[in-house]
């Protein structure tokens, strides 16, 4: 047409059309760019390349499990059941008879069956069309309908009679052949199950092949209906995506590309195929939180339901691994998603989204370390932190400070705290980033002195000390006594080694002995009055401390007092304080008046003042400002609360929320966090700011593997809102179990014990120092003087027992000079202690029935118990080693055990049972023997009980549990 | 060339950026013959945006913002009103050209007068431009993904919030006017003003061809409403509204921390506080009066005074009821600079402020 009437259009029609032509194809190859686009995802390639990775575990494994077979069996195998085959040939005839019946069978058998099925079908109907109509013309109205249905009752009876005779016909047949091919079968079958692993595993290299079945299956369109290549999504019921306005099932895409992540066959791959760490705790299904339960992005954060590397929001370890990605994969940093993913480094921190309150997190050491330092350094002092909430002060209480020690001695301490004493906490609170110009060097030392002299003047309690005359000590006995009662579980005396790596393996636990000061030096800061007073009752100077009470003696308080104030520290001899400058003071006091009066009255009222009268004024507003409180008990500040931002929720805080100063830091919150904790006043360097708005946070001078802790651990204190389905049950045991391990956190427990596996510190300084006493002792053999392993404590003994021993500790083990203190527990604190043993070990609690009063045991197999445990040849001889009342035993100290006369009312008779039976499983190691390795009757030691072992262990519980009744 | 880029750092905040936009325009109009007939000038007038952005990308602040998949639109936007206005101005000064030749426009030559078929010439070219545009649009979305933001959070808003870039304009109107005005009065106007321009603007001087000489007050009014009020207003609120919604330099650091001394004064005080030395009257509408007079007086005083001076051919040409609503229409559409102006000049906060109810304009 156009053709046709060409010359008259406006525009030329050939050309027009060639551009139609080529825009026409370039709109279709744009659109088939865009379907392209939107069909080559890259988590495609990740999945084509899996399942390469697949096929080459497969192979690997198909080649481990030929390997594996025993040729020889296998050959044997198939010899047999070629034979058998041989021996079936004579009866070839009649198999093949066998085998044409059957099949005639079969097909009656198909059409009979179909009868029944009709018949039985058949009178249902007929059966609902009887009760319809009697129902509505009554009995007489519906004989023929009954006639109906009793007619199709009969029916049924009929065909299902015709079905059981020709069941039982063909069962005749097919028995007949199975007895005639029964070797084949038998022979087959064993080569099957032999062969069944490297079956199963050729089977999945078929599968895994890429044939055109895959290609069909994953081609564009008919990926819609049933691909293999597709995004593996966890849908997890109980944590939900935060939507702000709404919140939906969380959906975690993760393992569409993460192929390997839930499996431990893939751990030799790179990401992203790699299994992930740690399967018995993750991912894997049955695993503690298994990936379907709790998808990624509950612990890694990054954006769940993303399918490309970048839009998931991963994020590199460090500089070298983002450049890296950059180069490799076109990593970005992507500022938009709020929850960017946890580096590998920080990983540690996702636990306390549900485990906030946890006591313990010990699969997470990093993260433990971290806030065992939060702890150790007080941070919820002027920090209010949840897990703290009801915590006590870190400090020691200074409502009596002027008794224990000296304003000289304070002021230096102040000063400088770490000279005094490198590892403690107390951190420095002048001379910092912010306050070390000419101005504050002047200002620095008058406000010490300011604040010493509030101290001092506020202080009370100096005529309560000591409690009675201290007689006079002699240092070497004093010496003896810390390094054997149990002193040194939670302090050192000299420097502390620290552990080789600290932070990475068991930190927090290293060092239970840094629970107390360390007490070198003592001798310089504390008066001997006090110190006398002090270890013999702790609870008398400070009522929170967690200093128990060793039962010393006058004399051995003594003692212990001339050894410790011989630990003196060089150079703190006679501490001063030096002349402050009073114009400064002036000054200073004015602007903290003018806070609260007009700038006139202010300077009347300086004036008005007298030195002393400044020093107070100034040392209580320093005290105020600088949160003295948060960490330490001071007379007028009792009930003053946190002076800093809270940190409960800081994992969660908006970066634009954070004053980054002009340090030029990258804006990231750990970057942030990692900086104030190495220099806590830096934001305030080169703004320009009066004294009052300066940042106040002292400087704790922590090693950079401690901030990397510190800020992991504060990193994971996120809003983060998990449902309680989500979270570990909170069962009562569990319950019990995490108030008895913050009991167990508070008191040092582990200082002197192992608790749960863990602790035990003092162990090596008691054996260091029973071997220098007895050079001939070996080292198991020193350490046997330790306190004893807690392992199973609950099974073992009875709740009543431990309470009353907690109380009121008695000697169970006389041989030791290590001294179990007396803890000023309460009856809340006694009876989750208790409760906290039981529940550890899964045993009832408090009562049961084995150990009330009302049970007892048969007198004949108490006497044969008694037998049993006699001290004569081809017996037990129990008391060789065990106390029998106040009578020692015959061996060497160091096998020596408790006095069995104890047991029936401390332990529990099971535990016993169990005791004697494996000694070792329960406690490794242990010195007791191991008489009944072996259960079998016969094998046992007592004539009169059948030499039978279980009859033996029962008759010795029964005596030891009778033993002084 | 930190020098540089202080100086156009400096040029680009808003009163300099503004006025130098109107001087632009009306000198463009002024010499519309040089900078549409001299080659020289026309060329560099249309290279004058491509030139400014390659320069300026090359610098890291403003090439961070500039790279944004949300603002590669205004940045082609700028290069398309640029050419659109030049083109038609070229368009328009041929044939006034033409006219003052005496020949008739470009458009009524004999043979472009002559009628041409639907089909092909028009629907056909039609149709290979939509093919066009979707092969753009398609190519365009696959080559840069639209950015997508983290989901809403009602604790954590943006900083800077902005609104989608054809609000921009009006986000920005929010900075000098009450959102009553800004959000509600100005918009509605903007679409009632637009609807109302054939029923205001009779002339039918131009219909069907370019030409500027007979239509300069129309064209020029045109222009400045949507190339100053609007399109600066957008490419402003893009590139240079930054955190907190200060205003930045092209080439300076979007810095959460700058801090600006907004402290804008209203009429009132001015009037009460600073002028006659007395304090603020506690009754409101004394306090207020001399805003509420000035209001008053600009669309009262101030039309009859324009009209009775300058605006007599107007008036006798569309009769009272078109010139009565166009001046209106004028009269807004003139507020709106000058009290942006007179923000920058002397921080006026607002004419009219009573937030005893909500009321400020």
């Amino acid at each position: 047409m156009a053709k046709k009437r060409k010359g008259v259009y406006a525009r030329d029609i050939d050309k027009l059309n060639v551009i139609f032509a080529i825009t026409a194809l370039a709109s279709l190859l744009s659109v088939g760019w865009m379907a392209y686009d939107d069909f080559a995802r890259p988590w495609k390639q990740y999945q084509r390349r899996f399942r390469v990775v697949q096929g080459e575990v497969a192979q690997q494994q198909l080649q481990d499990a030929e390997g594996q077979v025993d040729q020889q069996a296998l050959a044997q195998l198939t010899q047999q059941r070629d034979a058998a085959e041989q021996a079936l040939q004579g009866n070839s005839d009649r198999i093949e008879q066998l085998d044409s019946e059957l099949a005639a069978l079969g097909k009656q058998m198909e059409m009979a069956d179909q009868n029944f099925r009709f018949a039985r079908s058949n009178y249902d109907a007929l059966r609902w069309e009887f009760e319809e109509t009697r129902q509505e013309h009554g009995e007489e109205g519906a004989t023929g309908e009954r006639a109906a249905m009793e007619a199709a009752d009969a029916e049924i009876a009929r065909t299902a009679a015709r079905v059981e005779a020709l069941t039982l016909e063909q069962q005749a047949l097919e028995g007949e052949r199975d007895q005639l091919r029964n070797d084949v079968t038998v022979a087959s079958s064993e080569i099957t199950t032999t062969n069944s692993e490297i079956d199963r595993l050729r089977d999945r290299l078929d599968t895994l092949r890429f044939d055109w079945v895959y290609y069909l299956r994953n081609a564009p369109m008919m990926d819609a209906f049933n691909p293999s290549v597709r995004i593996n999504q966890a849908v997890l019921a109980n944590i939900e995506m935060d939507l702000n306005f709404a919140s939906a099932p969380r959906v975690d895409r993760c393992e569409t590309c993460h192929l390997g992540a839930r499996s431990s066959d893939y751990e030799s791959y790179e990401q992203p195929y790699t299994s992930h760490p740690r399967l018995e705790l993750f991912a894997a299904d049955d695993s503690i939180h298994p990936s379907d339960d709790f998808g990624c992005t509950v612990c890694h954060l990054g954006k769940g339901h993303a399918t490309s590397f970048e839009s998931a929001v991963h994020t590199p370890d460090n500089e070298s691994e983002a450049k890296r990605w950059h180069d490799e994969l076109g990593w970005e940093h992507i500022e938009l998603w709020e929850w960017p993913m946890r580096p590998g480094r920080e990983i540690e921190a996702s636990c306390l989204s549900c485990h906030a309150s946890d006591a313990w997190i010990s699969d997470a050491p990093k993260l433990e370390y971290g806030l065992g330092l939060i702890d150790k350094l007080g941070c919820n002092g002027c920090h209010q932190i949840d897990r703290w909430d009801d915590a006590r002060k870190t400090g020691p209480s200074l409502m009596n400070v002027a008794v224990k020690t000296t304003p000289e001695w304070a002021f230096n301490w102040v000063t400088d705290p770490k000279s005094f004493r490198p590892e403690t906490p107390m951190p420095t609170f002048f001379d910092l980033a912010n306050t070390s110009d000419e101005n504050w060097t002047r200002r620095n030392p008058m406000e010490i002195d300011a604040i010493v002299a509030y101290l001092w003047a506020s202080s009370g309690g100096a005529s309560e000390m000591p409690l009675d005359p201290a007689p006079s000590g002699v240092a070497a006995r004093g010496e003896e006594l810390v390094n054997n009662v149990g002193c040194l579980g939670c302090h050192t005396i000299g420097e502390f080694e620290q552990p080789e790596e600290p932070g990475i393996d068991d930190a927090r636990f290293a060092s239970p002995r840094q629970h107390g000061p360390n007490l070198s030096g003592l001798g310089s800061k504390v008066n001997a009055d006090w110190l006398f007073t002090w270890i013999r009752n702790p609870s008398h100077y400070w009522d929170e401390t967690v200093m128990p009470n060793l039962r010393l003696t006058s004399q051995e308080g003594a003692d212990i007092t001339a050894y410790l104030m011989a630990q003196t520290r060089e150079g703190w001899d006679s501490p001063t304080i030096p002349q402050v400058d009073a114009s400064v003071r002036d000054e200073v006091v004015l602007e903290y008046l003018r806070r609260q009066l007009p700038s006139e009255q202010a300077q009347t009222q300086v004036d008005a003042m007298d030195t002393e009268a400044k020093r107070v004024y100034l040392g209580e507003q320093l005290i105020s400002r600088y949160g003295c409180f948060g960490c330490h008990l001071i007379p007028g500040f009792e009930s003053a609360g946190r002076i800093g931002t809270s940190l409960s929720e800081w994992g969660s805080k908006a970066v634009a929320q954070l004053d980054f100063g002009l340090t030029g830091l990258p804006h990231e919150r750990r970057a942030f966090l990692e900086q104030k904790l190495r220099s806590p006043r830096s934001y305030d360097v080169g703004r320009v700011r009066n004294s009052q708005d300066l940042l106040r946070m002292p400087n704790f001078q922590l090693q950079e593997h401690e901030i990397e802790a510190i800020a992991g651990a504060i990193l994971g204190f996120t809003d983060d809102e998990i449902p309680d389905a989500a979270k570990p049950a909170a069962t009562p045991d569990r319950i019990a179990i995490e108030a008895g391990r913050k009991i167990v956190e508070k008191y040092n427990c582990r200082g002197c014990h192992i608790v749960e596996d863990r602790g035990g510190a003092i162990r090596d300084v008691i054996a260091d120092v029973k071997m220098a006493g007895d050079p001939g002792l070996s080292r198991p053999a020193a350490l046997t003087f330790s306190p004893p392993n807690l392992r199973s404590e609950g099974a073992r003994v009875q709740p009543a027992w431990l309470y009353g021993f907690f109380k009121e500790p008695s000697t169970v083990r006389p041989w030791l000079d290590v001294r179990m203190p007396t803890f000023a527990f309460d009856d809340a604190q006694l009876n989750a202690l208790t409760q906290y043993f039981a529940a550890v070990d899964g045993v009832p609690y408090p009562f049961e029935e084995t150990f009330t009063g009302s049970h007892s045991y048969p007198a004949n197999l108490v006497a044969e118990g008694g037998q049993l445990a006699a001290d004569q040849p081809g017996r037990l001889q129990c008391f060789s080693c065990h106390f029998q009342g106040a009578q020692q035993p015959r061996v060497a100290q160091a096998q020596w055990a408790p006095d069995l006369a104890l047991a029936a009312d401390r332990l529990r008779p099971d535990w016993i049972n169990g005791w004697i039976k494996d000694p070792q499983s329960l406690q490794p190691g242990t010195n007791m023997p191991q008489f009944y390795s072996n259960l079998e009757p016969g094998r046992g030691y007592w004539p009169a009980l059948n030499n039978n072992p279980e009859t033996e262990i029962s008759a010795l519980v029964a005596y030891i549990m009778s033993i002084g009744k | 060339m930190e020098f540089i880029q202080n100086i156009v750092n400096w040029l680009f905040a808003p009163q300099y950026l503004v006025t130098l936009m109107i001087i632009g325009l009306v000198l463009f109009l002024k010499y519309r013959v040089v900078c549409t007939q001299n080659k020289v000038v026309a060329y560099s007038i249309l290279a004058f945006p491509v030139v400014f952005f390659a320069i300026a990308a090359m610098e890291e602040n403003f090439w961070i913002q500039f790279k944004r998949a949300d603002n590669l639109p205004i940045a082609l936007l700028m290069f398309l009103i640029v050419f659109f206005v030049w083109f038609a101005m070229k368009k328009a000064v041929d044939n006034d050209l033409r006219i003052a030749d005496g020949k008739p426009p470009h458009e009524a030559e004999p043979e472009e007068e002559e009628k041409v078929f639907v089909w092909p010439d028009l629907v056909y070219t039609e149709f290979i431009c939509v093919l066009l545009v979707s092969i753009f649009l398609v190519v365009w979305s696959i080559a840069i993904p639209a950015p997508l933001e983290e989901p809403a959070n009602p604790q954590l808003t943006p900083n800077p919030s902005k609104a989608p870039w054809y609000f921009l304009g009006l986000q920005e109107i929010l900075v000098y006017f009450d959102p009553w005005l800004a959000g509600v009065v100005i918009p509605t106007l903007i679409i009632v003003g637009l609807v109302a321009i054939p029923y205001i603007d009779t002339n039918t001087k131009g219909n069907g061809y370019y030409t500027f000489a007979e239509r300069r007050s129309e064209i020029f009014l045109f222009l400045f409403g949507f190339l100053i009020l609007w399109i600066s207003l957008v490419f402003q609120g893009t590139f240079l509204r930054g955190p907190n919604w200060n205003f930045y330099g092209p080439f300076e650091v979007w810095d959460t921390h700058k801090v600006l001394a907004l402290n804008n004064v209203q009429l009132s005080e001015y009037i009460w506080a600073r002028m006659l030395g007395v304090g603020l009257p506690s009754n409101w509408f004394i306090r207020e009066i001399f805003g509420i007079v000035f209001v008053l007086a600009y669309f009262t005083v101030l039309p009859l005074f324009l009209t009775k001076k300058y605006f007599q051919y107007y008036l006798e040409k569309m009769g009272p009821v078109r010139y009565g609503v166009g001046i209106f229409l004028f009269m807004f559409l003139i507020l709106v600079p000058i009290k942006m102006y007179l923000r920058w000049t002397v921080n006026l906060k607002y004419f009219v402020s009573i937030p005893e109810f909500f009321f400020n304009i």
